[in-house]
């Protein structure tokens, strides 16, 4: 609030200097084409900074002088003291303001108030994930770079998404090419699955579809290789099996423990008694 | 649970959460006596000594506890560590809530150790409020108990080196410290423990590396807020010229009324657990974590500038004692070490930390209970200098051992 009040007083000054004490006007040639290309530069741009520091200080002193004055006027017995003084005399302010851009700071502050307290323990914060300085792109060179990546962008959509456009033509319906491309787009950014697929379905039906792409696939890989074209690997569902199971903390750690029975198979009883050597008396195996 | 292997005979009081825990994981019957036999006013078991018994109850099926009249001795059969699986003590949304009495006077952490080292060889996971007039959140000067900022930023990321990371929450519902003459508090906190494996990963911590930030909490309950930034102030008019990574977050709050019946009025109540404290946490380049505690006297008197000085200069003294973990940290990292897989693991302690009251009476207790010694010799090279590598050898017991025998 306070430092609002003071912007405004800031830029009276100029208006109050300009208009009242005129005792020199900018009427020289140069001081005059600067004041216009001043101008014309502060419209575009930025405010320039003010050199004169005099100024503020010598209406702050104005402003307080007259608040002063008009309550005298309301009760006359007691003289003000400071009026004459405050004439001749001129209080110098001179105000620090420090232009740092703490928004960062504060940030990054946030950023450690909200990894440390939370409820969970707290983890490693990595403010370069987030804080990557933006590049100038004031290169030429990285100006071309962009837009070519962004025709580039462009271009590969219009060839992905065309066979849309085609359809569109001839379809009634409006809004499912757009949905459709849509799709593709999440499809493109890494969405799971496609929000046409559609989960609940009678399991001919879905047998149905699955018999019906598989066929379709190996059709064409098969005219494919009567052909001698070349097509992609087949994207063959991923086995995994093989990766380990996460398996419940209850559950033994061999054999099957079902109908309140631990139910071990030949094998495991083979591994726990260890390869058997002569004697007997050999390792116990895991326990 | 039918272990035909003989009762574990300890004495003393001492470190009596730590014994019932090793049990617990060990599953062997303890029998401890001569509990404070030769005090006049209080033999036998403490208040949170029996709260905590009663927790352990709670968290367990199948065990079997047995107080002697006087309380001077004490027989405790483990069972299965259950968690608060709905059922058996939890709520029907699994919270199992323990309430602790008015008479405690050990601050919270006296119960959350032991409990996040049973959690990880529970059978589903903890989810734990405390409540009642004895939870107090802060530290105690009396016990030397840490606060439970402290549990959350220092203890439970120890757990993530075991490979115990997901589904952890310390949750400070309200905070209180210490009730008139250290007795009491009305905090309330839940720990959610979510995390079961069947065996902790094997530790090998031997880089302690350099402490390249601090952070911590401040925290006042019923009182001025202006504490905080003093006890901030004073810290970190300490800890500026070693460090420039600084953050101490502060967190007000006001006291939580309790019911208090007089004679003239029976629905009065009073506030309880009013006062402040620090929690402050030194993390190494290594992710090594130092921490210490302090907190305003129950009597007060003692100004906000002298609690957060006080507390900067114990964080350098445990940064002082070197090694991996620290004094507080020591007894927790040991024991999950102990119970990892059968395989040797290595710590670097500071002297001070392994010659310490409770990391030998650990050592003292796990040979009792019939596991592997340690290993001890100096560290190498010139950054060790001073320090040991304690090596241990996991039990290789887990989860799953009590499941299938």
């Amino acid at each position: 609030m306070l430092g609002k009040r003071k912007r405004e007083v800031v830029v009276a000054t100029r208006e109050t200097r300009r208009s009242s004490d005129n005792e020199q006007p900018p009427s020289t040639f140069p001081e005059l084409e600067r004041d216009i290309f001043k101008k014309y530069f502060e419209s575009t741009f930025e405010p320039l900074p003010e050199y004169q520091t005099g100024t503020p200080s010598l209406l702050e002193d104005e402003d307080n002088a007259t608040e002063p004055s008009s309550e005298e006027e309301e009760d006359s017995d007691w003289e003000g003291l400071s009026e004459p003084e405050q004439e001749e005399t001129t209080v110098e302010v001179i105000e620090h303001r420090t232009f740092t851009d703490d928004t960062e700071e504060v940030e990054l502050r946030r950023q450690q108030y909200k990894t440390f307290m939370t409820s969970k323990p707290p983890k490693e914060v990595e403010p370069t994930a987030k804080m990557k300085p933006e590049k100038p792109a004031d290169d030429e060179e990285d100006a071309a770079e962009t837009l070519n990546l962004k025709h580039d962008l462009d271009l590969q959509r219009l060839l992905k998404e065309s066979h849309l456009l085609e359809e569109a033509k001839a379809s009634s319906t409006l809004g499912s090419h757009r949905h459709k491309a849509l799709d593709m787009r999440l499809q493109a950014l890494g969405a799971k699955g496609s929000i046409f697929h559609q989960e609940k379905m009678p399991l001919t039906h879905r047998r149905g579809i699955i018999t019906k792409a598989t066929t379709r696939e190996a059709v064409r890989r098969k005219e494919a290789r009567e052909n001698g074209i070349i097509l992609e690997r087949p994207t063959g569902k991923s086995n995994n099996s093989r990766a380990r199971r996460e398996r419940g903390v209850d559950v033994p750690a061999v054999g099957k423990f079902r109908g309140g029975t631990l139910k071990l198979s030949r094998r495991d009883v083979a591994d726990i008694q260890g390869p058997s050597r002569s004697g007997g008396r050999g390792r116990r195996g895991r326990r | 649970m039918s272990t035909s292997q003989p009762a574990v005979r300890l004495s003393s009081h001492k470190s009596l959460t730590s014994r019932l825990v090793l049990a617990t994981l060990l599953g062997r019957t303890v029998r401890i006596d001569q509990i404070r036999p030769n005090s006049p006013t209080n033999p036998g078991l403490a208040p949170h000594e029996i709260s905590f018994l009663r927790l352990l109850e709670a968290v367990t099926n199948g065990s079997h506890l047995e107080i002697s009249y006087t309380g001077t001795v004490l027989l405790y059969k483990p069972g299965l560590i259950t968690g608060s699986a709905p059922g058996s003590g939890a709520s029907s949304s699994g919270v199992l809530r323990h309430e602790i009495p008015a008479n405690n006077t050990r601050g919270l952490s006296y119960f959350l150790l032991p409990l996040c080292l049973l959690a990880p060889f529970s059978k589903a996971k903890f989810n734990i409020v405390f409540t009642g007039p004895g939870v107090i959140t802060s530290s105690t000067e009396k016990w030397g108990d840490m606060s439970v900022d402290s549990v959350r930023t220092a203890i439970l990321p120890l757990y993530a080196k075991f490979g115990i990371e997901r589904d952890i929450e310390l949750r400070i519902l309200t905070r209180s410290n210490p009730g008139p003459r250290g007795v009491g508090g009305a905090g309330e906190v839940q720990l959610v423990f979510g995390h079961q494996v069947r065996l902790p990963k094997t530790l090998h911590l031997l880089n302690p590396g350099r402490v390249k930030k601090i952070r911590g909490v401040a925290y006042s309950t019923g009182v001025s807020g202006s504490n905080n930034a003093r006890m901030i102030e004073a810290a970190r008019g300490v800890l500026n010229q070693f460090v420039g990574d600084i953050y101490i977050f502060s967190d007000m709050s006001s006291a939580s009324l309790v019911p208090a019946p007089e004679k003239s009025n029976p629905n009065a109540k009073k506030k309880v657990g009013l006062g402040f404290g620090l929690s402050l946490v030194a993390e190494s380049s290594t992710g090594c974590l130092y921490s210490a505690d302090a907190a305003s006297p129950p009597e007060g008197g003692q100004p906000a500038e002298d609690i957060g000085r006080k507390c900067a200069f114990q964080l350098l003294e445990s940064v002082e004692r070197g090694g991996c973990v620290s004094l507080e940290a020591a007894p927790t990292v040991i024991t999950l070490m102990a119970m990892g897989s059968e395989d040797v693991g290595r710590v670097q302690l500071g002297r001070d930390v392994l010659a310490s009251e409770h990391v030998i009476q650990l050592a003292r207790d796990l040979n009792a209970f019939g596991t592997a010694g340690w290993g001890i010799r100096d560290a190498a090279g010139e950054k060790g200098e001073g320090q040991l590598v304690l090596s241990i050898v996991g039990r290789g017991v887990g989860n799953i051992g009590r499941k299938v025998g």
